[in-house]
């Protein structure tokens, strides 16, 4: 008993400078984060940092950065060392000695959880009034527990500190290779992070800051492990040493630097691919949505492009989903603001800012998705039902039946945007509603709905758009698309539209093409459409449209180019013919 | 006398090299034995595995009648053991050593602690980091006689000393066998300290025992002697006994590490020999003599 | 009485340390019935083993030149001072035998040996008038 006291308070000694920095640079952390945050974001809440449910990275990662650097000072170090030796000599057994040293490990990270915490507490209250830091302190196990479950792979980046600081540590005293193989671990975990992640918590300019922090944080970790530590660094380990940190460093930023730039949506960006495209009734512009490939959950991003000039507007932060124009000619979205109230907005397509917002409290919301959740498989974009002065929660249109109806009647799915297509293809609910004047009638009541009906597997149609007196269809086979222009029931032969120029706005969008996916938008005002195929086959007595490079082409019904910027290049394909 | 230090086909590998074989040896209660060899014989290894920091690959070490690997606790309270490099905390000094070790040890004894400290002449507030090569050896010296250990294990404990130190050292050493039945065995290449302080000298090679034996008895069977031939010696002449023979122009020098007076009269008396004479011989000529190639008896 | 020991002699210490107590009772400055220093006091003092002087003192005991009083110490045995001087004249004997040996193969005839000794002689003789007649002075 005496011996393990003994061993206990000198692997606490062996520790105690370092936690005690340690201790005073948790508050500076949240300090910063806090500061950090708050400057970057409006109307930020303190909570969304703070509160261990939310955004639980400051937290962890400190907790576990500090565990990191006590296991690489008693254990790693010690093994690697010949520190371990006159432990090993003392007359109990080997389990006596790692009994003390995981003891003061497990206690010693428990303590600075307990200190992280208190920090965090007190640098919100401080700043953000001592209110807050009652709701900060109002959580109750199985919510906290929910969080941390759920949020586990938040804590990866810390696992990868503490990989490469073990490793190196362990191993980097016998040569470049494990030092190489130290930094490798860290990369390798970082992306796996970036990939393996759902939802992402880091937004991608963050990313690098979080990543220069945690650099700097193995950095400082091995300098106190090592450098300092005359035990175990000779002057000639120490340059392979302070280059094994740097290397950490270098190799583990830019991996999640670029996994996070992978997961950044944007026009031109890696796995970035359009969703949907579709056109402002009152004015040149498309709002487009852009979807990441490699990780559909990380959420699009949605861009109003003016047909004007090309520039792209981001109509808001990521995750936004579009509504279908209103008939003023706003954009609504959704939004996920940063801390985690949805709120809906509608955009002025000019400015690509919010007209008008109309905010939700997060509980709304929740007691809200949950009752649709119940009662109806739309939930999903609720919002654009209720967003208001949304003309229609009809997302499609287009004509059903190999030949031309002569009845009017119009058929309208709705199709949900959230989801990517394969998924959502079984979820397109059909109705075929009366027209009036050839035009599919979408304020009749529910009750005139001649039938409803899945689409699963048959074919798969997007209607573009609405506009005028036609409805523009594009339809999807599994190989073949085609274009199509319908008014109500009738397939529309589009003789004023001509002749056919198309025009490829260039490499942003050509980039963001995917296999067997056709979008399209039809520009009312300047009577363009717009669309993106890939596919040169057509079914006879269609209207064929040229495919233009697998890019997407803008066809101008009065023949007149409109030039983008520079990098869209116009290309002009000649037309397809006009029947 | 018991042995205190049994070890029966000792055989510790690493990798594929065995640096001990088929080691099997007795320290007898009371006896002071120095462990000769060149480095890398596996002398610093026997001591390893004798207070269980090793494990031996086969065979078998015990000590006061302990398995060493076993039992390595309850050996390693009965021993001191000074290795030859004591890596520890920066932040520790001397004293916070002292009594971090204290802790583990029932027969520690402050008393001795003191007159140790007092008479190597060392702070123990100094930090161990602080400390100089001398300091650090008087440290690890005091660290493993505080305990007053039946048992003293010293692994190259002279080894860069400078002769004041090393006057110290030896002085708290030979302190330590004021009290009957304490048993060292010391690893060194120190012989002039070997001739004051060992009664038994083991001299490894290539893991195995070459020489064991009382060290004055194996002081008096080393020899040297410079002879010289006569012009009419016969090709492929023999010396007397199994030296190992050295040309050096016209002389012949002849080391003996079995002498005995009849050799001398036998070269005296050979009408080959011009001319004998003994060269100055101590117990380094013993390691020297041995340590180089065996098999040496050949022809001149 | 200070022994000390050379470790770069030939001569094994516990030899060097029974040949010093010979020639200390020979030369009349261990008297039969002194004590001699403790084995461990001398062990210390000598900077050897005390198994070393015991083993030494065992020899000595063993041909009669002190012996053990139970209890009491090791003392200087009677009728030591003849058995010593005896032995005395043999070991000295034995070295200015080698060194005349040496002196011969080198070469020098017995006439420069002869030479060499008596002045090495008269010069010791001086030296050691000198150091008595400082001790008895100070006596």
């Amino acid at each position: 008993m005496r011996g393990l006291i003994s061993l206990l308070r000198k692997e606490w000694r062996d520790i105690r400078t370092m936690t005690w920095m340690y201790a005073a640079l948790v508050p500076l952390a949240m300090l910063v984060v806090r500061w950090y945050l708050g400057a970057r974001y409006d109307g930020f809440v303190a909570e969304s940092i703070t509160s261990l449910r939310h955004m639980p990275e400051v937290f962890p990662v400190c907790v576990l950065l500090y565990a990191a650097l006590v296991a690489s000072d008693l254990i790693a170090g010690d093994l690697a060392s010949r520190r371990s030796e006159p432990l090993a000599l003392l007359p109990v057994g080997l389990v006596r000695v790692w009994t003390a040293k995981v003891t003061v490990l497990v206690g010693a990270t428990l303590c600075m959880a307990a200190w992280a915490f208190l920090a965090q507490a007190l640098t919100l209250g401080q700043i953000d009034g001592w209110d807050r830091v009652v709701s900060f302190a109002e959580w109750h196990p199985p919510t906290l527990a929910d969080s941390v479950w759920g949020n586990i792979h938040l804590a990866l980046p810390g696992a990868a500190i503490v990989g490469a600081v073990l490793l190196v540590s362990t191993l980097g005293l016998r040569g470049l290779a494990a030092v190489l193989l130290g930094a490798g671990l860290a990369a390798v975990l970082a992306v796996a992070y970036d990939f393996g992640r759902g939802e992402s918590h880091l937004i991608a300019g963050d990313a690098m800051v979080w990543c220069v922090a945690a650099a700097i944080a193995v950095f400082a970790a091995s300098a106190m492990a090592f450098v300092r530590g005359q035990a175990h660094t000779g002057a000639r380990l120490r340059p392979a040493l302070v280059a094994s940190a740097t290397l950490v460093g270098l190799l583990g930023v830019p991996a999640v630097g670029f996994a996070a730039a992978a997961h950044h949506v944007a026009p031109g960006a890696r796995f970035t691919v359009v969703e949907s495209v579709s056109a402002s009734p009152r004015g040149p512009y498309l709002a487009v949505r852009l979807l990441n490939t490699l990780d559909p959950s990380v959420g699009g991003a949605t861009f109003i492009v003016s047909l004007d000039d090309g520039v792209w507007r981001q109509a808001s932060g990521d995750g936004a989903q579009p509504g279908a124009w209103t008939d003023d000619g706003l954009l609504p979205v959704t939004d996920r603001v940063v801390d985690g109230v949805m709120q809906g907005a509608l955009i002025d397509p000019a400015t690509g800012k919010a007209a008008r917002v109309v905010p939700k409290t997060r509980e709304q919301f929740n007691a809200e998705v949950r009752a649709r959740m119940a009662a109806s498989e739309d939930a999903c974009y609720w919002y654009v039902q209720h967003a208001p002065g949304a003309s229609a929660s009809l997302w499609n249109v287009n004509c059903y039946g190999k030949k031309r109806l002569k009845t009017p009647r119009a058929v309208v799915s709705r199709v949900m945007p959230t989801v990517v297509q394969g998924d959502a293809r079984a979820r397109n609910l059909f109705w075929i509603v009366p027209t009036v004047d050839r035009l599919a009638r979408l304020d009749v009541e529910t009750g005139e709905t001649t039938a409803v009906f899945e689409a699963a597997g048959r074919f798969d149609v997007t209607a573009i758009a609405w506009p005028d007196d036609r409805g523009v269809v594009l339809r999807r086979g599994t190989d073949i698309s085609w274009l199509e222009f319908a008014t109500g029931v009738e397939y529309a032969c589009p003789k004023g539209v001509a002749p056919w120029v198309a025009i490829a706005p260039g490499s942003a969008l050509r980039r963001c093409m995917r296999d067997g996916n056709v979008h399209g938008v039809w520009d009312p005002v300047s009577g363009a459409v717009v669309w993106e195929e890939r596919t040169s086959e057509s079914p006879g007595g269609e209207i064929v449209v040229p495919v233009c490079d697998g890019g997407v082409a803008i066809v101008h019904g009065n023949g007149s180019i409109r030039r983008f910027d520079a990098s869209l290049r116009p290309v002009v394909v000649p037309a397809g013919g006009v029947k | 006398m018991s042995a205190v230090i049994e070890t029966r086909e000792l055989t510790v590998r690493f990798k594929k090299t065995d640096v001990l074989r088929d080691l099997s040896l007795d320290f007898e209660r009371g006896s002071v034995t120095a462990m000769l060899g060149r480095n890398g014989v596996g002398k610093s290894t026997l001591l390893r595995v004798l207070v269980g920091f090793l494990p031996a690959t086969s065979g078998r070490a015990s000590v006061f009648g302990l398995d060493a690997w076993k039992r390595g606790p309850d050996v390693r309270r009965l021993t001191g053991y000074v290795p030859d490099r004591l890596e520890l905390p920066r932040w520790m000094s001397v004293d916070d050593h002292l009594r971090f070790l204290e802790a583990f040890y029932p027969t520690w004894d402050r008393d001795e602690e003191r007159r140790l400290l007092k008479q190597l002449d060392l702070d123990a507030k100094a930090k161990v980091k602080d400390l100089s090569k001398g300091q650090r050896e008087k440290h690890a010296l005091i660290a493993a006689l505080a305990h007053r250990p039946e048992l003293l294990l010293l692994d190259e404990p002279f080894s860069g000393l400078d002769p004041v130190v090393r006057q110290e050292v030896l002085t708290a050493v030979l302190g330590h066998l004021r009290d009957d039945g304490r048993t060292i065995v010391v690893v060194t290449h120190s012989m002039l300290d070997v001739e004051r302080l060992a009664d038994r000298i083991v001299l490894l090679e290539d893991g195995r025992v070459r020489l064991d034996g009382e060290a004055e008895e194996l002081k008096r069977r080393v020899r040297r002697v410079a002879i010289t031939l006569c012009d009419g010696a016969p090709l492929g002449w023999t010396p007397p006994g199994a030296p190992t023979v050295e040309r050096s122009g016209e002389d012949v020098v002849l080391s003996y590490l079995d002498w005995d007076d009849s050799i001398a009269t036998r070269l005296h008396a050979d009408p080959a020999v011009r001319h004998v004479a003994s060269l100055p011989t101590g117990l380094d000529d013993l390691f020297r003599v041995a340590a180089r190639r065996e098999g040496a008896p050949c022809a001149v | 009485m200070r022994i000390e020991i050379d470790p770069r002699s030939p001569q094994p210490p516990s030899e060097q340390i029974q040949d010093q107590f010979r020639f200390a009772v020979a030369s009349g400055r261990l008297v039969p019935g002194d004590r001699l220093p403790s084995v461990r006091g001398l062990a210390a003092q000598a900077l050897v083993n005390p198994n070393t002087v015991a083993k030494a003192y065992r020899e000595l005991e063993r041909e009669g030149t002190v012996e053990t009083r139970p209890g009491d110490g090791v003392f200087v045995a009677a009728r030591a001072t003849q058995r010593c001087e005896a032995m005395r004249s043999r070991t000295i004997g034995d070295r200015v035998t080698r060194v005349v040996e040496e002196a011969v193969a080198a070469g020098l005839s017995p006439r420069e040996v002869e030479v060499v000794v008596a002045r090495a002689l008269s010069r010791t003789a001086a030296t050691a008038a000198a150091a008595l007649g400082i001790a008895e002075e100070v006596r």
